[in-house]
């Protein structure tokens, strides 16, 4: 038989082998990974609803996941925890596009200065547009919105400078701009606040080239500031909670805003060596699972899938070095796929709670 | 004529002063023992239970056990020192130069403490008569008094430099007894203040009621929470005569 270029790839390259063989949770669909992290390395974290996950196991994994805005250490954790402290490096809640992200930095360091800076959402309640979610119950007052900003912004300056890795979460596409400065909020304004006001509020989806841009520029500023960062890009497997494109499908839509940001992801991979990916949306989507890892919404995703994520992570980012099992919840995906008639209730105990602004476009 | 009760701790013991020189007869004071002093205090929790029982619907209980949780918090300076926003309209700027803890993280972390009330609402549970939340001491401003009396406070030397803003330290307490006096009308108790004009102007504790160490006040503070007892028995007990004679 005539050789031939496959004849020498691994089986991770052929489908037969190393997807329709294999078990559910020996499913590895990791292909060039070749960050190292030890227990000093100092990780950080940003992004969508799903980089929870990638944090909250990291905090429990041993290794140092770091957190340059942690609250006051008079406080107990769990009054921190409350308040959104720790959920990610730093308190700015949960980032969906690359165009917020380049904007938090442009913020941090004063080269973008959005006019539409407060929301009032009450008498006694102001909110920070660009992290509404953040401060539970809001601020009391304009003042102290705008001095804890500062403080945050301060401390967002300290991670990027500091930080050795930074993950970051792609989720969105979609956004909502402000037409006067091109400010992105992570949320439509007036679903958690603020006033939405169509002669100043604008939707846009953004395409390939923008996403591209924005990492690329995020990239520059962060080497000007913190020239050994290496990045870490995941995109998120949870789909948009809606859409707001004209006439879209939401299903449609995710497909769109996720194919947009997978090929984004690796196109910075392959354009910069300080940039990798690993596939947490594969893992996840991947039909392997029989769509297994979500829960009956099909749209959070369950522990079972989160450990299976964090387990090739950790596994492939040390080598086994400093490596704590994560081991996959036995049979619970199987489980589920083969009775959808189990109680909710028992099912979502094994949905991890995390803290998504977009939940709040379907309410009512 | 109705009986008040007071079970509270190491507060107390300003109005025991005071009530030797008063002849409120019907205000009974009791220091409740706990394990971590167990040669301080009169009472353990269950006879106080028992005396609280034998309390008529008419009879009043002061509670003075809690409230204290700003000096733990406030009254060393924080290496990272820090400061808060006391409300929306009070005008106060907190320092920029400490690190700034948001007003509803404070005020999270005073509700917490106080859910951790267990000895209190088993006290409370136990009364069938109005029950009073008494307000502790307010801070003492005076950083020299505080320094000279007291070497150490809860492990940690005292000197002027280590003692916390006075500032600081009266907003943490009236954020405390703000929460305190939420907490007790939720759990179907009354907040007894502190007493009017024991107050200095930077709103600490009047330097006329302080007490010989750093966070105790005098007999003649003692004395004016008694009146307030008093005042509060006395205003029912008439309350009481109407309605009879009518």
């Amino acid at each position: 038989m005539a050789d031939n270029p496959y004849k020498a790839l691994p089986d991770k390259a052929f489908w037969r082998r190393s997807v329709t063989d294999r078990q559910i949770h020996d499913v590895d669909p990791v292909g060039v990974f070749d960050i190292r992290l030890r227990p000093e390395t100092k990780v950080a974290t940003a992004g969508s609803c799903f980089a929870q996950h990638i944090a909250r196991h990291l905090k429990e994994s041993g290794f140092s996941y770091y957190v340059a805005e942690p609250g006051h250490p008079i406080l107990p954790e769990s009054i921190r925890i409350k308040h959104n402290y720790g959920l990610f490096s730093a308190r700015y809640g949960n980032i969906y596009t690359a165009r917020q992200l380049l904007q938090l930095f442009q913020r941090a360091y004063g080269t973008l200065v959005p006019n539409e800076d407060v929301w009032q959402k009450g008498p006694d309640v102001f909110l920070d547009p660009f992290r509404p979610s953040s401060q539970p119950g809001g601020f009391i007052s304009e003042a102290e919105m705008r001095q804890d900003r500062s403080q945050h912004l301060a401390a967002v300056r300290s991670m990027f400078e500091t930080l050795d890795v930074f993950v970051f979460t792609l989720g969105l596409t979609e956004c909502w701009r402000s037409i006067e400065d091109g400010a992105v909020f992570p949320i439509c304004p007036g679903v958690e606040g603020g006033t939405f006001d169509p002669q100043r509020h604008q939707f846009y989806n953004q395409i390939y080239e923008d996403v591209v841009l924005d990492l690329t520029q995020f990239l520059v500023n962060l080497a000007r500031v913190n020239p050994r960062a290496q990045v870490i890009l995941t995109v998120s497997p949870v789909p948009l909670m809606a859409s707001a494109e004209r006439g879209a499908h939401v299903l449609s839509a995710t497909t769109y805003s996720k194919s947009v940001l997978r090929v984004a992801a690796e196109t910075m991979r392959n354009r910069y060596g300080n940039v990798h990916y690993f596939p947490s949306y594969e893992i996840i989507t991947g039909s392997f699972n029989r769509g297994s890892y979500y829960a009956v919404d099909l749209r959070n995703v369950l522990e079972d899938g989160v450990s299976h994520v964090m387990r090739l992570f950790m596994h492939h980012a040390t080598l086994g070095e400093g490596e704590k099992p994560l081991a996959p919840a036995s049979g619970q995906a199987e489980a589920q796929a083969s009775s959808l008639s189990d109680d909710y209730l028992a099912r979502a105990e094994n949905l991890v709670e995390v803290e998504c602004d977009e939940v709040a476009l379907d309410r009512g | 004529m109705p009986r008040a009760l007071v079970i509270g701790n190491s507060h107390t013991a300003s109005m025991t002063s005071a009530f030797r020189d008063n002849e409120r007869q019907s205000i009974d004071i009791y220091w409740l023992k706990n394990k971590k002093q167990p040669d301080r205090g009169n009472i353990e929790l269950a006879d106080a239970i028992k005396l609280i029982k034998s309390l008529s619907d008419d009879d009043f209980l002061f509670i003075s056990l809690i409230g204290t949780y700003h000096n733990i918090m406030g009254l060393i300076k924080h290496p990272i020192p820090f400061d808060f926003y006391e409300s929306p309209d009070s005008g106060d700027r907190p320092r920029q130069d400490y690190y700034l803890i948001p007003h509803n993280v404070m005020r999270s972390e005073m509700d917490r403490m106080l859910e951790g009330s267990g000895t209190v609402k088993a006290l409370a549970k136990a009364a069938g008569c109005a029950t009073y939340i008494i307000s502790p001491p307010p801070p003492k401003g005076n950083h020299e008094f505080i320094s000279t009396r007291t070497r150490a406070y809860r492990g940690t030397v005292l000197d002027s430099a280590s003692i916390n803003d006075a500032a600081i330290r009266a907003k943490i307490w009236r954020l405390e007894m703000n929460r305190m006096a939420d907490w007790a009308s939720s759990n179907s108790m009354r907040f007894l203040p502190v007493p009017a004009g024991s107050l200095s102007g930077e709103g600490c504790l009047a330097e006329e009621y302080y007490g010989s160490d750093v966070t105790h006040a005098n007999e003649a503070y003692g004395a004016l929470v008694l009146d307030q007892i008093a005042a509060i028995a006395t205003g029912v007990r008439s309350r009481q005569e109407v309605r009879v004679g009518g």
